[in-house]
């Protein structure tokens, strides 16, 4: 039975988090706990399962797993190496605690039982729609995966049946189909110029013909870059996003904001490091273009946040302003600046959730969604104030927090690649970033305002807060292993 | 006039629908068609049902709550099919090796568990197109 | 020029679908109707389905069945052909799913229009911070 276990980890994880998702709605008429067990348990064994693979791959290196025995390029694959397994320990460490902290009241969120049980199913589905797409070596695979965590999300901003919630859901699924045109119509134009749609046959069938069809590789390429763009809410591209992750309930902005838009810049990875390969895309100045639109969204994200007078929002924006670097990262394109990238992908993770879930707690607690009514409330909530503080200076990527070290590691990418705008623009945004987060901290600390009935949230909903605030502290003070992983992500990526 | 013209029609004709749309399912392995097209021909036949004798009349037959359970039972089904292969000591979702009879190639018995996973989708796309109709027409 | 021209007359499948999917855009930026959106939305993904299996196409093939009384027939390529079965379910979804949101959107606001409802919020949010003050 551990042998079988052992050697179909990768399979086993999806379908247990597809099994228990189907498997609530049955229950979540009448046995609501059985709901909440099935979900801890899922949720868990990703966790375990992802803490495995790792250190299968860290020991043993990267292997495939092929579905129904038939053997690549006619059947699919699962891959496990260093990107995916490092994405799916990401998965595990930020959607566990979002979980439980979801649990206590989220059938008064989204009005009754029975709906919390189809939030809980669409949040599973959503969570195996992300590992699948970490885990498929597949075009079409993948396109498969993407479409069923758009939906699943655009279903989890809807949850609380609200006005503003429906309008962005509505939003959310325009601008996200369109993205998913995009990357149809690329993966399209891929399997005519290939007649593959493995990842690594294609690569190989690339490096022979892609000089013949330069256009139609370019065309490709853009609408990638465009459908992926998108989907993880690149600048000018980022419209739905402020407003869908602004009106979500608590955990799904969290959820969203957290790991969703990750999922898609993976998905973006796997297609132009691992299908299209480095060479070819940077021959076809994709990395340029990727280069400037990290940085302009970026600076333009983070400019957007400053301005935000609700708390939610400027959260939203900042997610715009942290993505931008994980864009610039790759389109710097060396292993030092690709590896700060991944970094900053689990820890931008963390922080986010952490300071979602914060707010979902203060803004449930005083019923206040402006910032400048937040005055006084450091007092009255420490712990979560706390949290919220230490996320806040992780974001600005002050050392010791895990803020700190993807970004070191972008700049020194940078340096090493001569391009001083890049560092300037790193260091820059950090000063945007302290800009737009610190006031929340001063006003709650440091103002006094009318703060008599507010109460700490209970200890089920504040521990899992404090948990992801921890793992920030954890990660900033001891980042070897994920560091570990992410290079040699990063050099699988460059060099394989 | 009409009223009746419409029920005597689909009375008859609902029957034959369900039955093209099983013949579909499980010819999926021999012939053009499959899962998805059978499960949604399989479903239009309850469709009609709420179109021509009205949502109560349907629910009768095919009630939401065992909607919404054939809509999870159809991709356990699917998984738990693909599991045997895991537990006799392959890969998920073999096939042959997973011990289900293969068959004579072109008869209808054939294709091994080709035909238990569409009957799964089947039931699910079946549902699943029942249960949004329903959704959809819904007056509140 | 004229090899251009040549050219995109004997791929007349993928220029046609370029068209499509063009339409499907413009159709979902421009109109502020949102079932006109989802219209946009199914043209556009129509367009890809054109494009995928005007790629696997051949002059003259048949359906991939095996045929016994006939060794020498061509057969077309079954794989775009499956894909795509996966793409109308993908896009069935998504327009079920937008169609139940667009049903919620004119319950709420009574009416279909991207701008009326645009107005119709701000009116609430407007009055609804006049009440605070």
């Amino acid at each position: 039975m551990a042998a079988i276990i052992s050697s179909n980890t990768p399979i086993l994880i999806v379908l247990v988090l597809l099994f228990s998702a189907y498997l609530l709605p049955i229950f979540s008429k009448k046995r609501y706990k059985i709901v909440k067990w099935l979900t801890v348990v899922s949720e868990s064994v990703l966790v375990i399962g992802g803490i495995y693979l790792a250190w299968k791959v860290l020991t043993t290196g990267q292997f495939n797993y092929i579905l129904g025995g038939w053997e690549p390029p006619w059947g699919l694959e699962l891959t496990i190496d260093p990107l995916s397994v490092f994405f799916i320990i990401t998965v595990g460490l930020i959607s566990l605690p979002i979980a439980i902290y979801s649990l206590p009241n989220m059938a008064c969120q989204v009005h009754g039982e029975r709906r919390a049980g189809w939030f809980f199913t669409l949040f599973l589905l959503h969570i195996a729609g992300l590992c699948g797409m970490a885990f498929s070596r597949d075009l079409f695979n993948l396109y498969v995966f993407i479409e069923v965590t758009t939906i699943s999300a655009v279903a989890l901003v809807a949850a609380d049946n609200s006005a503003a919630s429906i309008e962005a859901a509505f939003k959310y699924l325009i601008m996200a189909t369109l993205g998913s045109g995009f990357i149809l119509a690329g993966i399209g134009i891929m399997y005519i110029i290939t007649g593959n749609l493995n990842m690594i046959f294609v690569r190989r069938e690339l490096a022979l013909v892609w000089t013949d069809y330069p256009h139609a590789l370019w065309i490709a390429c853009s609408f990638f870059l465009v459908g992926f763009g998108i989907k993880s809410a690149v600048f000018p591209l980022h419209s739905w996003l402020p407003d869908a992750h602004s009106a979500a309930v608590t955990p799904a902005s969290a959820l969203l904001s957290g790991l969703a838009v990750k999922g898609f810049i993976i998905g973006l990875i796997k297609v132009l490091y691992i299908a299209i390969g480095v060479d070819i895309f940077t021959a076809l100045g994709i990395s340029t273009l990727l280069r400037i639109l990290g940085m302009i969204s970026l600076i333009a994200g983070s400019i957007f946040a400053l301005s935000q007078h609700q708390l939610k929002r400027r959260l939203a924006f900042s997610t715009i302003a942290q993505l931008g670097y994980v864009f610039l990262g790759l389109g710097i394109g060396n292993e030092a600046a690709i590896s700060g990238a991944l970094f900053h992908i689990i820890s931008h993770g963390l922080i986010k959730s952490v300071l979602f879930l914060a707010a979902g707690s203060i803004i449930s607690q005083s019923g206040e969604t402006e910032i400048s009514q937040l005055a006084g409330i450091g007092k009255k909530m420490p712990y979560t104030m706390g949290a919220f503080t230490a996320a806040s200076l992780a974001m600005i990527g002050i050392p010791l927090f895990s803020g700190f070290v993807g970004k070191w590691n972008m700049i020194l990418g940078s340096l090493e690649s001569a391009n001083w705008l890049a560092a300037i623009v790193i260091i820059v945004g950090s000063l945007l970033a302290a800009g737009y987060l610190l006031p929340i901290v001063r006003t709650a600390y440091f103002e006094t305002g009318n703060t008599a009935n507010i109460k700490e949230v209970s200890r089920s909903q504040l521990i899992p807060v404090l948990v992801l605030a921890a793992f920030i502290i954890i990660f900033g003070c001891f980042p070897s292993y994920i560091l570990e992983l992410t290079r040699q992500a990063a050099t699988m990526l460059l060099f394989n | 006039m009409l009223d009746f013209v419409l029920k005597s029609v689909v009375t008859v004709l609902i029957p034959f629908i369900q039955m093209f749309g099983l013949y579909v399912i499980f010819h999926g392995a021999l012939s053009p068609g499959g899962s998805f097209a059978g499960g949604m021909i399989l479903g239009l036949g309850f469709i009609a049902l709420n179109v021509v004798f009205g949502l109560e009349k349907g629910q009768e037959k095919f009630s939401d709550e065992m909607a919404g359970f054939l809509v999870s039972l159809g991709p356990i089904w699917y998984g738990s099919i693909g599991l045997v292969g895991i537990l006799r000591g392959a890969n998920f979702l073999v096939n042959k090796d997973s011990g289900l009879p293969m068959g004579e190639p072109g008869t209808l018995i054939s294709g091994g568990m080709i035909s238990l996973i569409t009957l799964g989708i089947g039931i699910k796309v079946a549902s699943t197109i029942v249960t949004l109709f329903n959704a959809l027409t819904e007056e509140e | 020029m004229q090899t251009i021209i040549a050219k995109l007359i004997t791929n007349y499948p993928y220029v046609g679908a370029f068209i499509l999917f063009g339409i499907g855009c413009f159709t979902i930026i421009v109109n502020s109707n949102l079932l006109k959106k989802l219209i946009g939305i199914n043209i556009m993904e129509s367009s890809i389905f054109l494009l995928f299996i005007a790629a696997s196409n051949i002059h003259g093939g048949t359906a991939p069945i095996l045929d016994p009384t006939n060794p020498e027939a061509v057969y077309i390529n079954p794989v775009t052909t499956a894909l795509m079965l996966t793409g109308i379910v993908v896009s069935l979804s998504v327009t079920a799913l937008a169609l139940a949101l667009i049903i919620k959107l004119y319950r709420l606001y009574g009416s279909m229009d991207a701008h009326v409802i645009f107005m119709k919020r701000n009116e609430v949010q407007n009055s609804g911070s006049h009440n605070q003050q």
